[in-house]
């Protein structure tokens, strides 16, 4: 009786596991590397924007280092903006 | 100091600090550390000098004395000696005959003079989680 | 792993089967749970783990408390988190998926393969003879805490192979830069909050239901769940500074890799003989596979990682010691060193066998020594990191964020030392200064972030706090979870320099003082249940000539259950388990436990036995053989009898002319109350910053 579940149960394991080879609906895609890592890093510059907009307010930075940053990580910002726009474009 | 140069002091400073921890524990924990041995391995016990004592409780050693209590401890196979033993303290839930113990203290005069509230008692069963001290 | 060079089915295929080994997970913990719940003891992890008395909601969990059970919950929450974690990145991360997935597989394998071929260990073996009753579950893990603690550690170490998994496939793969982390994040916070919740409800456990009062105490095994705790509390830091800078790489595969795998040490030690541990049980035979799965899991890293060292080299280097880099760098070192001292402790006997050849231990005392320095400055570095600004302060800015909590420190130390005994312990005094220059760092970050937000949008004050911290959950979760810590350790200190600890011999009536305390043994109480005698003692407390509290300490003598033959005296045979008696406070914890005497009634109960021993020997056996049909009611009759005769006994201990003196262990301990306090604040705050947040601010 064991011997039976036990087979049934390798077969819908396989089934459901080969179902990408047989099956009708298309399976993931996936995203470029290369633009996943450019968003990623695009995220991780508005956060970093975001935190010297809180430290100016918190009194840590003063307003000159303030500009100062800010217009380095915005310039940052752009450059990785520019890099995906460019990649993107190449895609389509 | 360019900046490279201040690296290079930073990490000295820090592998300097890390050296000087790890020294540090290895001289301390050599000397705080109490040896462990069985009841058979301490005949030639130094006087006064703390071990760590692990063994099996004799069946119907134990008594209460007026400060806490008295038992006798076997090495875990059961050979040897049994090793008279006095107690004060917290004892834990699970202490009784034929349980394994660990208890530190010192020998004098034969007897095994447990430090307070260091008796801790194992588990018999093979897995459960249980705690004491 | 095909999947890698562009043939997606492949990896379809490969997600799906983890999807499937979770089912798979499921089922078997189902189909074990089923045999639990119905008393089916021809599985022998039922039979030796449960009994037909033992309660439902504890037969349930008691698949966790055996070797078998706990490696199937291993799995199982494996195959969760795995499915999770890949179901969350079916899109992403193209490259690295396979290799991650090939890793949380392999770990899989390692657990079932154990669970199939380790040598006992299989949940589904089963017994040949059926016994009718089980050997029942330990009583002192008939306790809520004590059952949900495993699990909850569990899910705290599993969910670490997520991150691991991640990492070895980023550098297997070489895409190294801030993906996968952001992917993994969330399971480490997860595992961070989970050890977190284990860890602190195995301490209040051992400080309420055992005998002894305390809630640490530096056993291999309670040391076992703090060392991934604190690396990977290192590691959730860390990739702050990797997302936000590019920086500490290196430090960041080092870390999950070593939390990975002290993680796994966790596991291993629990079940191993190799510590002698209140905890450690035999020697089992998993311990080796372990240990192989460990070294396996160190030395393939570790090469993976030297040779990926050219691709980890950070993008930028840090500006000034003054920044928040910084200080999460050092933070990193201050973790690692406070996790080096607990693990040469506990690995000490192993240590010292193999260079001096004598086993020497080392005890609670030297790792109080030790570890209390490095956790006081971090105390002061949990204020100072969310003080600094990234990159670099100015001087100026300095002075505005230090003044402030400067002052409270040294406000806090002068009232200290004026109107408390504090200073007797010089770490106390250093833990609660610095403890006030913390929470006021913390509170003064909050107050101005919510004052800016009012000067451009207006608003009340908690209501800006409250928008603040939402836009910013992970900052101000932190920094809740910062304020939790620092309470728990101005708790730790608190308790552990100033308690009060004194065992009292007391006859009913007398009583006897601590502090300002009086306590009197009122009187003695002896009841039972099914399953064990109760012996106890009603104490009334009194402070400064007020009345305080009743308690009722008591000591539980349970039941043998191993299929000896069950007489009176067999309670006393059994486990034994304290009740405590606890009337916890803000400003400080009464504690008592009491040890009855129980010589009389141990006797009294032999003598019994002995009469009923006869009794059925004479009489009964010789009338059940000449007729069988009388074995029903006469059981009946003889479990009554010996009811009303265990009813009797016990009473004798309650007797006026019971006049037995017992000990009693009072325990005044100052604001223990507040380490449980903290522990629920910093995990709200992990909670907070977990949370997934609705609003996403782009700014122009």
């Amino acid at each position: 009786m064991t011997v039976v579940w036990f087979v049934l149960m390798l077969v819908a394991v396989g089934a459901f596991v080969s179902y990408p080879f047989w099956g009708r609906k298309s399976g993931s895609r996936a995203e470029d590397p290369e633009i996943a890592a450019l968003e990623a890093a695009r995220e991780a510059k508005y956060r970093e924007i975001r935190d010297a907009e809180i430290d100016r307010e918190s009194g840590k930075l003063s307003e000159d280092d303030f500009r100062e940053l800010e217009a380095e990580l915005k310039r940052d910002a752009v450059a990785i903006l520019d890099r995906l726009e460019a990649l993107r474009g190449k895609e389509s | 100091m360019d900046v490279q140069r201040k690296r290079q002091v930073r990490l000295f400073v820090a592998l300097g600090a890390a050296l000087l921890l790890a020294t540090g524990l290895i001289y301390t924990s050599f000397n705080a550390s109490s040896e462990a041995r069985q009841p058979s391995e301490l005949t030639d016990a130094v006087p006064g000098k703390s071990y760590e004592m692990f063994g099996k409780v004799v069946k119907g050693s134990i008594e209460k004395t007026e400060d806490g209590i008295k038992f006798q401890v076997r090495d875990r196979d059961g050979g040897g000696e049994a090793l008279p033993v006095t107690y004060s303290g917290v004892v834990p839930d699970p202490f009784r005959e034929g349980r394994e113990i660990v208890l530190t203290g010192t020998v004098e005069n034969g007897v095994f003079v447990g430090e307070r509230d260091t008796l801790v008692t194992k588990c018999p069963s093979k897995f459960s989680e249980k705690k004491n001290q | 792993m095909i999947g890698t060079r562009g043939d997606r089915r492949w990896v379809d295929a490969s997600r799906r089967s983890v999807y499937a080994f979770c089912a798979l997970m499921v089922l078997s913990v189902v189909i074990i749970e089923h045999a639990f719940l119905t008393d089916d003891f021809g599985f022998e992890v039922v039979a030796s783990h449960s009994s037909i008395e033992t309660p439902n909601f504890y037969k349930f969990t008691a698949m966790w408390s055996s070797q078998q059970g706990s490696l199937l919950l291993w799995a199982f929450i494996l195959g969760i988190v795995a499915s999770v974690s890949l179901a969350a990145t079916r899109h992403k991360l193209r490259d690295l998926v396979p290799w991650a997935t090939a890793v949380m597989m392999g770990v899989a394998v390692f657990f079932t393969g154990l669970m199939l071929v380790g040598g006992g260990v299989n949940p589904f073996a089963t017994l040949d003879v059926v016994p009718v009753d089980g050997s029942g579950l330990n009583p002192l893990l008939q306790h809520p805490s004590m059952i949900i603690h495993p699990p909850m550690l569990y899910i705290g170490y599993v969910s670490l192979t997520v991150p691991f998994a991640f990492a070895i496939g980023a550098l297997i793969s070489r895409r190294v830069d801030a993906a996968w982390v952001k992917s993994t994040r969330g399971f480490a916070l997860i595992a961070w909050t989970f050890l977190s919740i284990g860890i602190i409800l195995g301490s209040r456990w051992s400080y309420t239901e055992l005998g002894w009062g305390g809630y640490w105490a530096w056993d291999p095994v309670e040391n076992a769940s703090i060392m991934p705790w604190l690396i990977t509390t290192a590691y959730i830091h860390s990739i702050m500074v990797q997302e936000k800078r590019g920086m500490l790489k290196v430090w960041n595969v080092s870390l999950i890799v070593a939390s990975f795998s002290l993680a796994l040490l966790g596991t291993f030690l629990v079940r191993s003989g190799v510590l002698q541990s209140i905890h450690a049980f035999g020697d089992s035979t998993v311990g080796p596979y372990f240990l192989s799965l460990i070294g396996v899991v160190v030395a393939g890293s570790t090469w993976l990682i030297v040779s990926r060292l050219d691709i980890l080299r950070s993008e930028r280097r840090i500006d000034s010691l003054a920044s928040r880099e910084a200080v999460f760098l050092i933070n990193n070192l201050l973790l690692i060193a406070l996790c080096a001292i607990v693990f040469w402790g506990t690995f000490f006997p192993l240590i010292s066998e193999l260079f001096t050849g004598t086993r020497s231990t080392l005890a609670g005392p030297w790792f109080d020594r030790y570890t209390t320095p490095v956790a006081v400055v971090l105390v002061l570095f949990t204020g100072i990191g969310p003080m600094l600004s990234w990159r670099r302060i100015s001087w100026a800015g300095a002075k505005r964020v230090f003044t402030l909590p400067l002052i409270a420190a040294g406000i806090a130390l002068v009232l200290l030392l004026i109107f408390t005994d504090a200073a007797e312990s010089f770490w106390a005094l250093a833990v609660f200064t610095l403890a006030a220059f913390t929470v006021v760092a913390l509170l003064q970050e909050t107050w101005r972030a919510a004052a800016a937000r009012r000067r451009g949008v207006g608003g009340s004050v908690p209501g800006s706090i409250w928008a603040v911290a939402v836009r910013n959950r992970r900052r101000y979760g932190g920094y809740t979870v910062h304020l939790g810590l620092v309470i728990v350790l101005v708790g730790i200190a608190a308790s552990s320099s100033f308690e009060t600890k004194r065992d009292v011999v007391l006859r009913p009536g007398e009583s006897a003082r601590v502090q300002d305390y009086k306590v009197t043994y009122v009187k003695p109480t002896a009841t039972r249940n099914d399953q064990a005698l109760i012996f106890g003692a009603w104490l009334g407390v009194d402070r400064r000539g007020e009345p305080f509290a009743r308690l009722h300490p008591t000591r539980q003598y349970h039941q043998v259950t191993d299929g000896r033959p069950r007489g009176i005296a067999t309670y006393f045979d059994g486990e034994a388990t304290s009740e405590v008696g606890l009337k916890a406070g803000i400003r400080s914890d009464f504690w008592t436990s009491v040890e009855p005497s129980t010589k009389d009634i141990q006797r009294q109960a032999k003598v019994a036995d002995a009469r009923f021993a006869a009794y059925m020997r004479q009489v009964v056996q010789p009338a059940v053989r000449k007729n069988p049909a009388l074995i029903g009611p006469m059981s009946e009759k003889l479990a009554e009898i010996q009811g009303l005769a265990t009813d009797k006994i016990i009473g004798v201990y309650e007797e006026a002319g019971h006049d037995v003196p017992v000990t009693i262990r009072v325990i005044v301990s100052p604001m223990v109350t507040w380490i449980w306090i903290g522990a629920i604040i910093a995990i709200l705050g992990a909670l907070f910053a977990a949370w997934p947040s609705r609003t996403r601010r782009r700014p122009a």
